[in-house]
C-alpha cells in the first residue's frame, strides 16, 4: 500500500512522525527545519549545508520511532526540557535518514550528531568541542531554542530562549555558536522561522529518477588499483546530482548541484508514491 | 592565555559500531585510545573493549568508562571528592605554579583539594569516574579563562558535582571482559586477542602537540604541575626527534604489524593522510575498503 502524498510532502510526513514520537506538537519537526535552515544561511554555509541542515531539522527526532521499542538507559529530564528516553535515538534516526535515498549528503550525521554538547557530555557519541560537526552542533541550538519557545508548560519568549541557551555556552553550546545565534535571531526577530528558500533547478523528473535509481557502489582509483567504496543513500543521491547536473549542460552544473539533493529527493517521493 | 586549539579528532562511538556491524565484529582493540569514550559507547552496545594508552589519567579514565561495570559514586561520595573534608590536612599550595597563569587561587587550590580526595577513593572504578568528571571542570575553566563574559559562573563544587553526577550515568555494562592497560600498543595489542583493531594513529609530532587539557590533567593526576608529557613518549616508536616521512612511516608500519594477528585492522584518517595509510595497510593486507563519511572522518578498513 503506498500513501499519497505530494512532491515534498513525504519528509514532513516523516517529520510528523518524529514529533509524534518525541511527544511534541505536531509541526515541531518543520519549524525547526525552517530555524536550522536559516541559522546555516546566516552563518554563511553554502546551499547544499543548507540543504542538509533543513533535512536534518525536519527529521532530526523521527528515530524516536525506532527507540520507542528499543531497550535503552534512561536520561531524566533536561534543563531545556525533555530527553528522548533513549540516546540511542538520534542514531536509530541517522540510520533511518541514511536509508531514504535522495538526501542531501551529510544530513544522517546531522541528525546523529545534534544532540551532542560542547563540553563532551551529549549523546550519542559525547564528542566534544569541535569534534562535532558544527552544523550538527547549530541544529542542536535550534532544537533547543524551539523546546523553549513551544514548551506547553512554560513557553518563552524568544529573547528568553535566547538568554536560556547563552546560559549553557561553553558547556552545551560553543560560545562561537551561541554568539552566531544570537546575532541571528537579533537579525531577524520575527523570521528566524520563515520558509528557508533553495534556488532549485527546474530539473526533468525522469532524468533524476534514473540517475537515482543506478548504482549503489563506486570504484575509485587508490594508487595502482581501484577500491570499492559502499556509497550510502546520501552519496548515491550526490552522485546522482552530478549525474544530472552533467545531463543538463555545463551552463547550469552549480545552480543544478546547488539544489539538486534536495529536489531529487523530492522527486523520488514523487514518483514513486513514497512511502512505500 | 592558554591556548586552546581547535582540532579534536572525532572519534565516534556509534560510528565504530556501525562497522562493527556490518562486519560481524565483536571485539575490538584501541592500543592509542585517548579519553575512552567511544569504547564506552561500544561497550554499551555489547562489544567487547580493550584500551590501551601511556597517560595514565586516560587509563584511570577508562578504569571507570570501560573496566568498571558497576560501580557506583553515592553522593555523600560524591560530596567528599568535591569539598574539603574538615580536619582532613589538605596539599593547597600543590598547584599554585598555575594560579594566576592558568587559574585563580581558588580553583588551584581547588585543584589540590580534589588531587587529594580522588586519590583517597577506594576503587578504581570510582577513581576514573572522579578523575573524568573533574576534567570537565578544568576544561570549563580553562574555556571560561578565554571568554570570561560568555560563561556563566558557577561555583567549583557545584560545577565538579554536576560533571562527577554526570559521568557516572554513562557507567555500563555488557556482560563480556573489558579491560585498559596503561601500556605501548604493542604491549596492549600482544595482551587481548580481538576480532578488531581499531587506530587513530597519534600524528607527526603530535607528542608536542598536546592539548593543553589533556597535559595539564595528567599533571593534576601526578600531582606535578611541571610535568612534560614528551618524556612518557620519548621511548616509543612515536616519540623520535626526527620529524621525517620515513620515520613516521615505521613507527605506523611497527603499529600494523603488532596487529597481524586481528582479522580487521580500521585505521581511521583524514583527507590528508589517508593515502599514506592506504599505502602502508595494502602492504600488510591487500583488501582494503575505503568509507569516506566526510573529509575529515575516513575510515580504511583492512580484511586479513
Amino acid at each position: 500500500m503506498t500513501v499519497p502524498v505530494g512532491p515534498d510532502g513525504a519528509l514532513e510526513v516523516y517529520s510528523a512522525v518524529g514529533d509524534a514520537f518525541a511527544g511534541r506538537r505536531i509541526g515541531f519537526g518543520r519549524r525547526r527545519a525552517a530555524l536550522a535552515a536559516n541559522f546555516a544561511r546566516h552563518r554563511g554555509r553554502d546551499d547544499a549545508a543548507v540543504a542538509a541542515s533543513w533535512v536534518a531539522g525536519l527529521l532530526a527526532e523521527i528515530g524516536c520511532a525506532a527507540a520507542a521499542d528499543a531497550p535503552g538507559e534512561t536520561q531524566p529530564a533536561g534543563p531545556s526540557g525533555p530527553l528522548p528516553t533513549d540516546p540511542d535515538a538520534p542514531l536509530h534516526g541517522a540510520h533511518l535518514v541514511a536509508a531514504l535515498p535522495g538526501l542531501p549528503a551529510g544530513a544522517a550525521d546531522l541528525v546523529r550528531w545534534h544532540r551532542e554538547r560542547d563540553d563532551g557530555t551529549g549523546f550519542p557519541d559525547r564528542l566534544r568541542w569541535d569534534g562535532i560537526p558544527a552544523d550538527a552542533a547549530a541544529l542542536g541550538i535550534a532544537h533547543a531554542f524551539l523546546e523553549l519557545v513551544e514548551d506547553e508548560g512554560e513557553p518563552r519568549g524568544p529573547q528568553e530562549a535566547v538568554f536560556a541557551i547563552t546560559a549553557e555556552s561553553g558547556r552545551a553550546y560553543a560560545v562561537e555558536l551561541v554568539r552566531a545565534f544570537r546575532e541571528f535571531i537579533a537579525a531577524a526577530p520575527d523570521r528566524w522561522d520563515a520558509p528557508p528558500s533553495f534556488a532549485l533547478p527546474a530539473l526533468d523528473d525522469e532524468v533524476v529518477s534514473t540517475a537515482l535509481n543506478s548504482g549503489g557502489r563506486q570504484t575509485v582509483p587508490s594508487g595502482t588499483s581501484t577500491t570499492a567504496v559502499a556509497l550510502t543513500p546520501c552519496d548515491r543521491a550526490t552522485a546522482a546530482a552530478d549525474r544530472v547536473a552533467a545531463a543538463l549542460g555545463p551552463d547550469r552544473i552549480a545552480a543544478a548541484r546547488a539544489g539538486a539533493c534536495v529536489h531529487a529527493a523530492r522527486a523520488f517521493f514523487h514518483l514513486t508514491g513514497a512511502p512505500a | 592565555m592558554i591556548d586552546l586549539p581547535a582540532r579534536t579528532r572525532r572519534v565516534s562511538g556509534t560510528r565504530l559500531l556501525d562497522l562493527c556491524r556490518e562486519r560481524g565484529i565483536a571485539s575490538l582493540a584501541d592500543p592509542f585510545m585517548g579519553l575512552p569514550t567511544h569504547l564506552n559507547v561500544l561497550k554499551r552496545h555489547g562489544v567487547a573493549v580493550h584500551g590501551g594508552d601511556l597517560l595514565e589519567w586516560f587509563v584511570r579514565a577508562g578504569e571507570g568508562l570501560v573496566v568498571n561495570d558497576f560501580t557506583i559514586l553515592r553522593d555523600s561520595e560524591v560530596a567528599e571528592i568535591v569539598e574539603m573534608i574538615p580536619g582532613r590536612i589538605y596539599p593547597t599550595d600543590l598547584f599554585r605554579a598555575w594560579e594566576g597563569v592558568f587559574f585563580s587561587e581558588e580553583q588551584a587550590r581547588y585543584l589540590g583539594v580534589w588531587h587529594a580526595n580522588v586519590h583517597a577513593l577506594r576503587s578504581d572504578g570510582q577513581t576514573g569516574v572522579a578523575v573524568l568528571g573533574l576534567w570537565h571542570v578544568l576544561c570549563h575553566w580553562l574555556l571560561k579563562s578565554r571568554h570570561p563574559d560568555e560563561m556563566v559562573d558557577v561555583p567549583p563544587s557545584e560545577l565538579a558535582w554536576n560533571y562527577i553526577r554526570e559521568t557516572q550515568r554513562w557507567v555500563a555494562g555488557n556482560g563480556r571482559r573489558n579491560t585498559v592497560r596503561r601500556a605501548d600498543f604493542a604491549t596492549t595489542l600482544a595482551a587481548v586477542r580481538t576480532d578488531a583493531v581499531y587506530l587513530a594513529p597519534p600524528g607527526r609530532s603530535a607528542v608536542r602537540r598536546v592539548d593543553a587539557r589533556v597535559w595539564m590533567w595528567e599533571a593534576w593526576w601526578q600531582g606535578d604541575p611541571y610535568l612534560n608529557v614528551e618524556r612518557l613518549y620519548r621511548d616509543t616508536v612515536f616519540g623520535g626527534r626526527t620529524n621525517d616521512d620515513g620515520s613516521y612511516d615505521r613507527a605506523i608500519d611497527e603499529v600494523l604489524t603488532a596487529a597481524a594477528n586481528a582479522p580487521y585492522v580500521i585505521v581511521q584518517s583524514n583527507e590528508r593522510e589517508s593515502s599514506r595509510f592506504e599505502r602502508l595497510l595494502r602492504a600488510q593486507r591487500p583488501n582494503v575498503e575505503t568509507l569516506i563519511f566526510a573529509p575529515d572522518e575516513i575510515y580504511l578498513i583492512a580484511k586479513r
